[in-house]
């Protein structure tokens, strides 16, 4: 039994009379501690499929299971207490609440956890420590995205979900947020999930889902997952 | 064709956004509806009322003014008025006060040309014996048309109307009457209850009591624009010098003729008075007379009786003394008897003793004249010798001869002397015989003298007691006589006298009734001359009190209707210059915050066809244009609702007051464009002001994520020990609080606003009904009150005691004293009325006596007066003050203290002082009466009929009516208030939705997120909430301190002279609007979670816009 496993997932968007497809029958297996990318062209349903991992759409047919828990019969208090506790998530634009300092966003995820982790340690972890009393617009897009990461790892979530990491982000450091997640899958063995649409960050990862049109199109497996440092783009 | 597809692309793109949007387009256009419908309709609400009653009077030809004459008006006045420049048309009326069964009513002479009447039912007199009058009267009286209406004049005017019974053909409404008063009157308790008219040629008096002017060109001015009353004030003004001069001459004409007249009554008067005192007099003169007279013959009868009495004991004193002569008489005579013969017999012995002796005697004598005769032959013989010597020288006598004859014859002479001797010597030895025997012979004489004495003695006696017998006989004859005599005379002279008795009797009687009627024609005499004396002296009195004849040329609007109307209507104009305005701004900001918030959500799409390279023209025409749209849609409807609804609901509760036609809307053009222009404008300009604050950007920025606005630091923050504490979500909270500052004051505001505006209604309303219940229950303790004619006599009042005493339903009741009077300082006077107080903590069962602000007792001192809070307002003064209190008398008067109390105006004083300062007893004529719990209407009517009949008894009020009609007039507010309550309400709601609204929309992201992170439902409601809790909680406070300012301020606004509103809005006020706002706050929070349940946490994936 694998630690994430997608068995023909569907999602379907009812927009009047026509029927959207958005995810057509996904099936995958994720492992515990592994780094996954999700990756697709726009449109393919990756987001989708994102989300539905993230508990933060139903699934229309099929089953998802986390850790052993059917996620895709969950209803929307349980999909609440499954975002809660299990998934941490990382936005393409941060989303940090600016009123908060840098310190208090992790914080603020933080205090709804069973068992956060010390927000302080994270994000000295995430190479913040110097910032922790900054609001958001004090801090670069790389340093908000890396409160970004340490407000999900806070949570000591059973994966971390990231939407487009880089996505706002130039070269260099989007590059090193990369390292950051992949390093958080190394040493802490959490389960890591990027999706994007740049197929250039694969070879990073121990797992590749390609997605095109609402199917996975194929999945390959990296023995050897190259670092983020080698890759280029 | 490009250009036409452009636009027309963007167009569909701004349709559709309305079609998208079209709860954010409809709060807006909600906004912009309520808004301009309040402001407009409270705005037009005065006009539209003063336009209504400008038609009423346009259509009823209304006076413009009238003139009232001190002395009335003649044909003329009439004229001179109708000939002065600026005056259109003149109608003089004639006008008395009647009674009709128990009301007072005016009657008035039928218009013909100005202030016609409006027929409400029936038709206009047409009959001289017809008349009109108004529903109020019918109601009253329990009258119909078609019945008839008895009219009873005063006395002094009993013949002033043609008829005094009347058929009532019709009802109807006068634009003299619009208001519920009915003016004052000298009848009765003092006021009109109601009117009549009745066709002119009733009156039979000659004059005019009033003529109405209208001024040329006025009928075409609103009566309540500033133009129209300055035209008429000019209008007043220039009549003065022909006021003057009519008064002048009227008073000439009139007055003239009346002093001439009474001076010559006065004349009259003089001479009857002389004349009548003249014969008083004369009369008085005779009756004195009369009485000497009679003193006279009393005393004459006294002096008669005396007289008689003593008389009569004289005689018979006399009488009794003649008897005793009498008896003494007859007993001397026989003693007399006795002695007469005892001396009888004693004579007859001398007799004879006597003639013994004579006889002795002869024998003597014979001897002697023998011895004697030689003697005397010698002796003779000697005697002619001495006569022949004596004759021989009596030749001689006287010659020198004389002595030579003596000489010659001395021998002769001695002869004869020789002789002589011898002849002596012869003699003298014849004288001792010749004496003896005359001695004898004297003796003899002696003896037979006594003894013819006594002869003469004793005839003497027996002829004396012969004649005593005879007197003696006579004497008691006499006796018998003066006896019988006496009898008569007592007889006779008791007679005489008791005639005289009974003659002075009568004279007596006759005095008395003499003295009687001359007191009683006195009497009459005075009473008649004091009558007359007193009938010219209030002629010259009244003259005089005419002083000058005084014309008062007067406007309209010193009609208590006309002009109560515009006050009020102006009232409701105050209200509409607030309220509406702080409505307005609240409702503008939040169309404001909304066009903001559309704005900078559409950024990205600003930037990119701005990047296309559309014109900002262009690319705001669609938020322009969503805004305008929005804002003249609902600008429209608001205006076509609150322009109707909101004048229609206030003059409909105006009505209740006022005899008005149902309110004609004014078109008011610029107001409705005003009040469209407005809402448009804000709503139109904050659009504009935010596209174009966008469009100053580059589109690169523009399409750019706009930089978050930074978080920040609060003060909070440095007070460690309270932030260590906060959560985060408090910490956001707190945060977002001050990091949108804009929203943040535009919510306080909003919410501040509508708090306060409920604050200010509920207040409104418990201020004026609250006062109600103060006065009525906490002042006014009494149920109701007697009015007492003070002439009536005192037994009349014990049968009032005594009803009210036994009365099962009355619990208690006071005499007082009540008097109207005018009271003033340096402003103009108020009316009030006093109460003497008696005893104070009697008066204090009936009228409580206190302060509003604490308990602290209330005396009475007996060198100041009491007087009611609004009363100190108006005339400014304070305790310590001193005031003019103008009743029958004008005095000065200290305020001692200000008691608490809200309708109408009351001096309280204690009796001590009414008397110093008056200088009089007060008069009871008032009884206040306080019924048991139990007595409703019912009982009181019954008490009510009771009292009436009974003689003494004017008046009486029941307080519970005073109290409804009251509440009858107040009501109009309070519809104006309902309104505003209502509106606020409305605006409150919309407010905090469209703000809470955009809060969640503004943040959909950072929501979305929490979601993401996996926040709950309502942990994240609770997020938003706590904004909304915090920023509703301090709108409310906010909103609190601002109604309980603008509370104060609106009481003050709407407040009328004659009574005193509840200053501060009660607490219930504050809670409520408190409770109010959180309630909406609920509500709109309640839709808001829902909203945000339906957040779609896709949005967090979203990229910034």
């Amino acid at each position: 039994m694998s630690y994430i496993s997608f068995e023909n997932v569907k999602k379907e968007y009812r927009m009047g009379e026509v029927t959207i497809k958005a995810v057509d029958g996904v099936d995958f297996t994720i492992e515990k501690g592994e780094f996954t990318v999700i990756v697709g062209p726009s449109g393919a349903g990756k987001t989708t499929v994102l989300n539905m991992l993230g508990g933060m759409d139903a699934c229309s047919g099929g089953t998802i299971t986390v850790d052993g828990a059917q996620v895709s019969d969950y209803n929307a208090k349980q999909l609440t207490e499954y975002r809660r506790h299990d998934i941490g998530f990382v936005f393409q634009f941060y989303n940090l609440v600016q009123n908060l300092t840098a310190l208090e966003n992790v914080e603020l995820a933080a205090q709804i956890c069973r068992d956060p982790l010390d927000a302080r340690d994270v994000l000295e972890h995430v190479g913040l420590g110097h910032r922790l009393d900054n609001f958001p617009a004090q801090l670069s897009g790389g340093e908000q995205q890396r409160v970004a990461i340490a407000r999900a790892m806070a949570k000591n979530p059973k994966l971390l979900l990231c939407d487009e990491p880089t996505g706002a982000l130039d070269y260099v450091t989007g590059k090193a947020i990369l390292k950051l997640l992949q390093d958080t899958c190394r040493q802490e063995g959490m389960t890591v999930i990027v999706i994007t649409h740049n197929t250039a960050l694969t070879p990073m990862a121990d797992q590749v889902i390609h997605i095109k049109n609402g199917r996975v199109a194929n999945v390959e497996r990296n023995d050897r997952p190259t670092p983020v440092e080698e890759i280029e783009w | 064709m490009v250009t036409a597809k452009r636009k027309n692309h963007l167009n569909t793109d701004a349709i559709r956004e309305i079609r998208n949007t079209f709860s954010r387009y409809l709060s807006i256009l909600v906004l912009a509806a309520l808004a301009v419908a309040f402001l407009s309709g409270l705005r037009t609400t005065a006009p539209d009322m003063q336009y209504t009653a400008d038609n009423y009077y346009d259509r009823t030809h209304l006076m413009d003014g009238y003139v009232l004459s001190t002395l009335g008006l003649t044909e003329e006045d009439l004229e001179a008025l109708a000939g002065a420049a600026g005056i259109e048309e003149v109608e003089g009326g004639r006008e008395l006060d009647a009674t009709a069964t128990d009301r007072i009513v005016n009657v008035r002479s039928m218009p013909e040309k100005l202030n016609l009447l409006d027929v409400v039912e029936g038709r206009l007199p047409e009959g001289v014996d017809e008349c009109v009058t108004e529903p109020l009267l019918l109601v009253k009286l329990g009258l119909q048309v078609g019945d008839t209406l008895e009219l009873t004049l005063a006395k002094d005017d009993e013949d002033d109307l043609e008829n005094t019974s009347y058929t009532i053909v019709g009802v109807v409404e006068s634009p003299l009457y619009v208001g519920l008063d009915r003016g004052a009157s000298s009848m009765g308790n003092g006021s009109v209850d109601a009117f009549v008219y009745v066709p002119g040629e009733n009156f039979t008096f000659d004059y005019y009591t009033c003529a109405y002017f209208t001024g040329q060109g006025l009928a075409a001015l609103d009566t309540y624009g500033d133009e129209y009353e300055d035209r008429i004030d000019a209008l007043v003004d220039s009549l003065d010098p022909l006021a003057e001069e009519r008064a002048q001459a009227r008073y000439d004409s009139l007055i003239g003729d009346a002093q001439e007249e009474l001076d010559d009554a006065r004349a009259e008067f003089e001479d009857a008075k002389a004349e009548a005192e003249q014969e008083l007099s004369d009369a008085w003169q005779e009756l004195q007379d009369a009485r000497k007279e009679l003193d006279d013959g009393w005393e004459s009868y006294h002096d008669g009786e005396d007289t008689l009495e003593r008389e009569l004991a004289n005689a018979q004193r006399e009488l009794n003394r003649a008897y005793a002569d009498l008896r003494s008489g007859e007993r001397e005579l026989a003693d007399g008897r006795v002695k007469y013969q005892d001396g009888l017999d004693e004579y007859n012995d001398g007799l004879a003793r006597y003639e013994d002796g004579l006889d002795e005697y002869n024998g003597g004598l014979a001897q002697y004249r023998e011895a004697a005769a030689p003697l005397d032959e010698q002796k003779a013989k000697l005697d002619e010798s001495w006569a022949a010597y004596h004759a021989a020288l009596a030749p001689y006598e006287g010659t020198p001869q004389y002595d030579m004859a003596v000489s010659q014859m001395a021998a002769q002479k001695a002869q004869l002397d020789a002789a002589q001797a011898q002849i002596d010597a012869g003699y003298a030895q014849l004288a001792p015989v010749k004496a003896e025997l005359d001695a004898a012979k004297a003796e003899l004489d002696g003896v037979k003298a006594t003894l013819d004495e006594a002869r003469a003695t004793l005839d003497s006696s027996l002829r004396e007691l012969d004649q005593a017998e005879r007197d003696i006989r006579d004497g008691w004859s006499e006796y018998n006589r003066s006896v019988a005599e006496l009898a008569d005379a007592r007889a006779e002279g008791r007679r005489e006298l008791d005639d005289a008795l009974a003659e002075l009797n009568d004279g007596e009687k006759k005095y008395a009734d003499g003295l009687a009627e001359y007191e009683d024609g006195k009497k009459e005499a005075d009473e008649e001359i004091a009558d007359a004396q007193k009938k010219l002296d209030d002629a010259q009195a009244e003259l005089d009190k005419v002083e000058e004849c005084e014309w008062y040329v007067l406007s309209r609007f010193t009609n208590a209707g006309i002009v109560g109307y515009f006050q009020d209507s102006d009232r409701v104009s105050n209200l509409a210059n607030v309220f509406p305005v702080i409505f307005f701004l609240v409702a503008a900001l939040a169309c404001l915050t909304t066009m903001t918030r559309m704005v900078e959500e559409q950024r990205t799409q600003i930037g990119s066809l701005k990047a296309m390279g559309f014109s900002r023209l262009a690319i705001s025409k669609k938020y322009i244009g969503y805004a305008f749209s929005a804002s003249l849609v609902g600008g429209v409807l608001g205006l076509a609702l609150g322009c109707t609804l909101i004048p229609l609901v206030i003059a409909n509760a105006f009505n209740i007051m006022y005899a008005i036609p149902p309110l004609e809307f004014k078109p008011q053009t610029d107001l409705y464009f005003f009040c469209v222009l407005a809402a448009v404008v804000c709503t139109t300009g904050a659009a504009l002001w935010a596209c174009l604050s966008t469009l100053i950007d580059t589109p690169a920025n523009l399409m750019r994520p706009r930089a978050p606005k930074a978080g920040r630091r609060v003060l909070l923050e440095r007070v460690g020990f309270i932030w260590k504490r906060l959560t985060f979500t408090w910490k956001v909270t707190m945060r977002n609080l001050f990091r949108y500052q804009r929203r943040f004051w535009m919510t306080v505001i909003g919410i501040g606003g509508c708090t306060a505006l409920i604050v200010t209604g509920f207040g409104l309303h418990e201020s004026i009904f609250s006062i109600l219940n103060e006065q009525f229950d906490h002042v006014f303790l009494y149920d109701a009150t007697l009015g007492i004619n003070t002439d009536v006599e005192a037994e009349t009042l014990e049968e009032v005691d005594r009803y009210l005493t036994d009365s099962p339903w009355v619990e208690g009741y006071l005499p007082a004293s009540a008097t109207e009077l005018d009271v003033s300082s340096s402003g103009p006077a108020q009316s009030a009325t006093m109460f003497a107080v008696d005893e104070l903590d009697r008066f204090t069962q009936f009228i409580q006596l206190g302060h509003r602000l604490d308990d602290g007792g209330v005396i009475l001192p007996d060198d100041g007066v009491v007087i009611t809070e609004k009363l100190s307002e108006l005339l400014e003064v304070s305790v310590g003050d001193t005031i003019t209190l103008d009743g029958d008398k004008r005095v000065d008067a200290v305020v001692s203290d200000i008691v608490e109390n809200y309708v109408s105006h009351y001096v309280y004083l204690s009796e001590t002082c009414y008397r110093s300062l008056f200088g009089e007893e007060p008069e009871q004529n008032e009884i206040l009466l306080r019924y048991t719990e139990e007595a409703g209407e019912t009982e009181s009517d019954a008490v009510s009929n009771h009292l009436m009949a009974m003689d003494g008894v004017d008046s009486y009020s029941y307080i519970a009516t005073l109290r409804d009609n009251f509440t009858d007039s107040m009501e109009a507010i309070d519809y104006a208030v309902v309104v505003i309550i209502t509106a606020a309400a409305a605006l409150a709601f919309v407010v905090l939705y469209n703000l809470t609204n955009i809060n969640i929309t503004e943040r959909v992201r950072e929501l979305a997120t929490l979601k993401v992170l996996g926040f709950f439902d309502r942990e994240v409601t609770a997020y938003v909430y706590r904004e909304n809790l915090f920023l509703t909680l301090f709108g409310i406070v906010l909103g609190l301190v601002m109604g309980r300012f603008l509370h104060s301020w609106m009481v003050l606004t709407v407040e009328v002279e004659l009574v005193m509103f509840g200053r501060t809005a009660p607490l219930y006020a504050y809670v409520l609007a408190a409770v109010l706002t959180v309630a909406f706050s609920v509500a709109v929070n309640i839709a808001a979670h829902y909203k945000l349940k339906k957040v779609d946490m896709v949005e967090s994936l979203k990229t910034v816009e």
